[in-house]
C-alpha cells in the first residue's frame, strides 16, 4: 500500500464510478416515474455505443449485413458521442413505445412490462448483431485528435498514469451530472417530472400530461445509456453486442445500492461501486465484476432501503 | 430414426421446462426469481466434480451408477442451503427486490466457478462419464423427475401452504393481515425452485458431459423465466409447454440462421402484450369458450 | 367489570412531519361493539393500520389482550386472533371464493408439508375440517352457493360479505371492521347492523368499527369514538357523543373548534 497506489486507485475508481453513476441515472429516472426496472437499459447502452463509433469512425467490420461497409462522412468525437447519445435517446423511446406502453394501456402486471423490457432487449441486441456482427471494435488511437494518450506523473520513484479517456470520462460525466441537476430543479419539464414520480396520480390532477412525460423520461434515461456506453466503449473498446449486459446488470446493483428510485443515491452508488472495484488488492482482481453484486447483498442484509433510499409507506 | 434424430431436442425440453418450473414455485408467491440458472450451475459443478475429480475416485468405486443419485441429493441440499442464505435478505422485502438479489447471486457465482481451481476456471470441467448411450436415454432422469414436479404441483395447490402461496401471490398485505407469514411462505417456495433448479443441474452435467461457466449466462436466466411466463405461470403445465415452444422454435426457425434470436425477443415482447396468462392461459379461456 | 380487550395509549404517527394519528388512547371491553368515527381525513384508517400492526408507530403503546404488541408483525397480531377488513375491500381476487376462506385458516393447521403433499390421513382429515369450516362461514354470509365461483367474478356488496368471512375464518377475538356499510343501499345497511349484532353472540366477538353513516352507528355501536385531524375530540356512549359540542363542530366543518396540528 503507497500513497500512488491509492492516488491511482481514486482517479481510476473515480473516473469508472461517474459513469457507472450516470448509467444507473437512466434506470432510475424510469423506475422512479413508473416503480419498473426497464431492463433494456444495457442494451440502449451498447447500441448507443455503436452509434458513436458508427458516426466517429465510419468503417465496419468483416461481418454482420453492413460488413465492409463505410459511412460516408466522419464526425469529430464530441459530435459523435452528442450524435450517438440522441439516437440512444430514440432508441429509449423505442423501447417504450414497444414494452412498455402497450402493457401501460391494459393496466398489466408489473412483472409482465419487466420481461417484455428484457424482449426487446434481446430484439435489440440481436438485430446489432445482425447487422455488424459480433466481432470487437475499438476506437483508434486517435480518436481524441492530437490530445496525448496519458499523462504520466513520477512520484517517489513510482509512476502514476492517467489516461486522457479517464479525464474526457470524468468531465463529460460531471458535466452531464451538473446538467442533469439543473434540468430538475430548474426548469419546469424538470420539476414537472419530479412531480410525476412523486405521485402519478396527483401529477395528473395538476395537468401533467404524464405520457409525454413518460417519453421524454425514456429519450433522458436512453441518452444517458448511450452516453454512458461511449464512455465505457472509448475507455475498454466494444466487445461485440453483448458487451451492455454485464454493465446493465452491474447498473442494477448500483441502484439497489444508492436506493430504488432516488437520484442522488444512484449517484453515490455508482461512486461507491467505482471505488470499490478500484481500491481492491492487485490480488483480488479477478474477483473484481462481483465486487457490485456482494455489495449488493450487503447493502440487502444492513440497509434495504439503500444508502439514500427512503423507507416506503405503505398504501392500504 | 424420428426419436434418434430428434432425441436430444425431446430431452432438451423435458430438461428446459423444469428449469421453467424452478421459477414457477416462486412465481406461485408472487415472487419473480431469475436465480434457477445459478442453482443449476451449483448442481451441475457439484455432479461434475463428483464424477471426475480424483478425490471422488473411491466414491465412484464404492457406489456405481448410485452415485447419480448421491450427486442428485448432495445437490438438492446444497441448493436449499445456499437458496436460504439468498432468499431470506431478499424476501424480507417486498417488491423487485429478489429479482435483483438473484442476478446478483448469479454473477458473483459465476466469477467464483472462473476463479477455483475445482470448478476449471474458464475451461470448466469436461469428460464428464454418462450412463447413456445415448442422448435420448436421459429421459429416464429427467422424464420421472418431470412427472413427479408435475404431480407434486397439482398436489401443492390443494394444500394449506399452496393457499398461502397464492394468496401472498394476490395481495401480500392483505395476506399478512389474515395472518400468513410472508417472508417464511415466501422463502419456502423460493427454496423448493432452487432444490429442483439443483437437481436438474445435476441431472444435466452427464447429458451435456462438460460443464463451464456459460451454462449460467443472463440470457439462460431469461430464457428459463419465459418458459414459465409464455407457457402460464398459473398453470401447473405452463413450463412445460413454454419450454416445448420455445425450444422447438429455433429448430423451426433454422433458416433464419442469426436472425431467429430475434424472434425469441419479439415472441417475448408479443406473449407479454397478448398473451399475459400464457398459453395454458389461451387455452383455458378458449376451452371456456366453447363450453359456453 | 369486563375484560379490556384493546388498549391504545398515547398512540402517534406522523407521515413526514404530518400527523395522522396523534396521542389518541382509549380501551376496547371485551364483547363490545366499539365505533370509530370522524370526517374523512380523521386518521380512522391509519389507526386501524397502527392497531393491525401494518404500519408501525411513532410514539405510544398498544396492548392487546394484556399483551404489547407494538413491533409485532401484522401476521403475529393476526395470529393472536385480530382479524380485519379494508376499507377499499382487499379480496384474494384470483382464487376462488372457496380459497379466500381456506387461506387464512393456515393458521389452524396442525400437519406438516409433506404429509399434505402426500395426502396422508391426517392431512386428508384436516382439509376435510377446514372445508367444513369454510362453507359454513360461506352460507352464514350467503355466498354457499358461490363457493367455486372466482371472488373477482362477485358483485361489490359480495365481495363485502366474503371479506368479512375470511376475517372470520381466523377465529378472531377482536373483528376490525373498515366501512362495511360503504356503497351498500340502506336496505344493506340495515341489514348489516343486525348481521354485525348476530356475528358478536356467534362468534363471542369484540367489534371495531368505522363507519360513516351516522344512524348505523349510533344504532349499533355500544361505545363511540371520534377522530377529527388525527386526535380523538370525545369518546362515550353515543347519546353522549351525539350533544358533545366538539363533536358537532367537527361533522359541521368548523374547523377552528377543532384543535389543529
Amino acid at each position: 500500500m503507497n500513497i500512488v497506489f491509492l492516488l491511482q486507485s481514486f482517479i481510476n475508481g473515480l473516473s469508472i464510478g461517474s459513469v457507472y453513476a450516470i448509467f444507473a441515472l437512466g434506470y432510475t429516472l424510469v423506475f422512479s416515474i413508473l416503480g419498473i426496472i426497464n431492463f433494456a437499459h444495457g442494451a440502449v447502452f451498447t447500441i448507443g455505443a455503436y452509434c458513436t463509433y458508427a458516426l466517429a469512425v465510419g468503417d465496419f467490420g468483416l461481418n454482420g449485413l453492413l460488413a465492409g461497409m463505410s459511412l460516408p462522412f466522419r464526425l469529430p468525437f464530441p459530435l459523435a458521442l452528442l450524435g450517438g447519445s440522441l439516437l440512444a435517446g430514440g432508441i429509449g423511446v423505442l423501447v417504450e413505445r414497444l414494452a412498455f406502453r402497450p402493457l401501460r394501456a391494459k393496466g398489466a402486471d408489473p412483472l409482465l412490462a419487466l420481461v417484455s423490457s428484457l424482449g426487446v432487449a434481446l430484439i435489440l441486441v440481436n438485430c446489432l448483431q445482425f447487422l455488424v456482427g459480433a466481432e470487437i471494435y475499438a476506437f483508434p488511437s486517435g480518436i481524441f485528435g492530437s490530445l496525448p494518450m496519458a499523462m504520466v506523473f513520477k512520484m517517489d520513484g513510482k509512476v502514476l498514469a492517467v489516461r486522457t479517456v479517464q479525464i474526457i470520462i470524468l468531465v463529460v460525466s460531471l458535466a452531464m451530472l451538473l446538467a442533469l441537476a439543473w434540468f430538475m430543479n430548474r426548469t419546469r419539464m424538470g420539476k414537472a417530472l419530479q412531480a410525476t414520480a412523486e405521485n402519478p396520480e396527483t401529477a395528473s390532477l395538476l395537468g401533467i400530461n404524464v405520457d409525454r412525460y413518460i417519453l421524454s423520461t425514456f429519450f433522458i434515461s436512453g441518452a444517458l445509456g448511450g452516453l454512458s456506453g461511449t464512455l465505457i466503449g472509448a475507455s475498454f473498446g466494444l466487445a461485440g453486442p453483448y458487451f451492455g449486459v454485464s454493465y446493465g446488470l452491474k447498473g442494477l446493483a448500483v441502484i439497489v445500492l444508492g436506493g430504488l428510485g432516488s437520484i442522488p443515491g444512484a449517484v453515490l452508488g455508482g461512486l461507491v461501486i467505482g471505488l470499490g472495484e478500484a481500491f481492491l488488492p492487485p490480488d483480488y482482481s479477478s474477483m473484481k465484476e462481483a465486487v457490485a453484486f456482494v455489495m449488493l447483498f450487503v447493502i440487502l442484509l444492513a440497509r434495504p432501503q439503500g444508502l439514500l433510499g427512503r423507507q416506503t409507506i405503505q398504501k392500504v | 430414426m424420428f426419436l434418434e434424430n430428434y432425441g436430444f431436442l425431446i430431452v432438451a425440453i423435458v430438461q428446459q421446462a423444469l428449469l421453467g418450473m424452478s421459477l414457477w414455485y416462486p412465481l406461485m408467491a408472487g415472487q419473480l426469481s431469475l436465480a434457477s440458472i445459478g442453482f443449476y450451475s451449483l448442481g451441475g459443478y457439484i455432479a461434475a466434480i463428483m464424477g471426475t475429480s480424483p478425490a471422488f475416485a473411491a466414491w465412484r468405486e464404492a457406489l456405481g451408477p448410485a452415485l447419480y443419485p448421491v450427486e442428485w441429493l448432495i445437490a438438492l441440499a446444497a441448493s436449499a442451503l445456499l437458496g436460504l442464505a439468498v432468499g431470506i435478505p431478499a424476501l424480507r422485502l417486498r417488491g423487485i427486490y429478489l429479482a435483483l438479489a438473484t442476478i446478483a447471486f448469479v454473477q458473483v457465482l459465476n466469477v467464483v466457478v472462473l476463479v477455483l481451481d475445482v470448478t476449471g476456471g474458464a475451461v470448466g470441467l469436461f469428460g464428464i462419464p454418462q450412463p447413456f448411450e445415448s442422448r435420448l436415454g436421459y429421459l429416464w432422469f429427467f422424464g420421472p423427475l418431470l412427472a413427479v414436479m408435475l404431480i407434486f404441483s397439482a398436489r401443492l395447490t390443494r394444500t394449506v401452504a399452496g393457499r398461502s402461496f397464492m394468496a401472498i401471490r394476490e395481495d401480500e398485505l392483505a395476506a399478512q393481515a389474515m395472518g400468513i407469514p410472508t417472508t417464511f411462505e415466501k422463502v419456502r417456495a423460493f427454496v423448493i425452485g432452487c432444490g429442483l433448479a439443483g437437481v436438474v443441474g445435476a441431472m444435466s452435467a452427464p447429458f451435456l458431459n462438460t460443464w463451464n461457466a456459460r451454462q449460467s449466462s443472463f440470457d439462460a436466466s431469461v430464457a428459463c423465466l419465459a418458459y414459465v411466463l409464455i407457457g402460464g405461470a398459473r398453470s401447473v403445465w405452463g413450463p412445460l409447454l413454454g419450454a416445448a415452444l420455445l425450444v422447438a422454435l429455433p429448430e423451426v426457425l433454422r433458416p433464419l440462421k442469426d436472425a431467429r434470436l430475434i424472434m425469441n425477443g419479439i415472441v417475448l415482447v408479443v406473449a407479454c402484450i397478448y398473451l399475459p396468462q400464457g398459453i395454458a392461459g389461451l387455452l383455458a379461456s378458449l376451452r371456456r369458450r366453447e363450453a359456453a | 367489570m369486563s375484560e379490556t380487550i384493546l388498549q391504545l395509549d398515547g398512540v402517534s404517527r406522523s407521515f413526514g412531519g404530518l400527523m395522522a394519528v396523534g396521542d389518541v388512547s382509549f380501551s376496547v371491553q371485551a364483547g363490545e361493539i366499539f365505533g370509530l368515527i370522524g370526517p374523512n381525513g380523521a386518521g380512522k384508517t391509519t389507526l386501524f393500520n397502527l392497531v393491525s400492526g401494518i404500519t408501525p408507530v411513532s410514539a405510544g403503546r398498544i396492548g392487546f389482550l394484556g399483551r404489547d404488541i407494538l413491533g409485532l408483525a401484522p401476521h403475529k397480531v393476526a395470529g393472536m386472533g385480530m382479524a380485519r377488513t379494508f376499507q377499499n375491500i382487499r379480496l384474494f381476487a384470483g382464487m376462488s371464493v372457496l380459497d379466500n376462506v381456506r387461506a387464512p385458516m393456515q393458521a389452524f393447521s396442525r400437519t406438516g408439508f409433506f404429509s399434505d403433499l402426500l395426502g396422508l390421513p391426517a392431512s386428508r382429515a384436516q382439509e376435510a375440517q377446514i372445508m367444513a369450516t369454510a362453507m359454513d362461514l360461506l352460507n352464514l354470509v350467503g355466498l354457499g352457493a358461490k363457493a367455486r365461483a372466482a371472488a373477482s367474478s362477485l358483485p361489490y356488496g359480495e365481495r363485502r360479505r366474503l371479506e368479512i368471512a375470511r376475517a372470520l375464518a381466523l377465529r378472531p377475538k377482536l373483528l376490525l371492521l373498515d366501512e362495511p356499510a360503504a356503497g351498500l343501499n340502506l336496505a344493506e345497511k340495515a341489514e348489516l347492523s343486525d348481521f354485525i349484532r348476530d356475528l358478536r353472540s356467534r362468534f363471542d366477538l369484540t367489534v371495531l368499527i368505522i363507519e360513516h353513516h351516522v344512524p348505523l352507528v349510533m344504532g349499533l355501536c355500544d361505545r363511540l369514538a371520534v377522530l377529527n385531524f388525527g386526535r380523538l375530540i370525545c369518546q362515550g356512549r353515543p347519546e353522549e357523543v351525539r350533544c358533545d359540542k366538539s363533536v358537532i363542530d367537527a361533522y359541521l366543518g368548523d374547523s377552528h373548534a377543532a384543535p389543529r396540528t
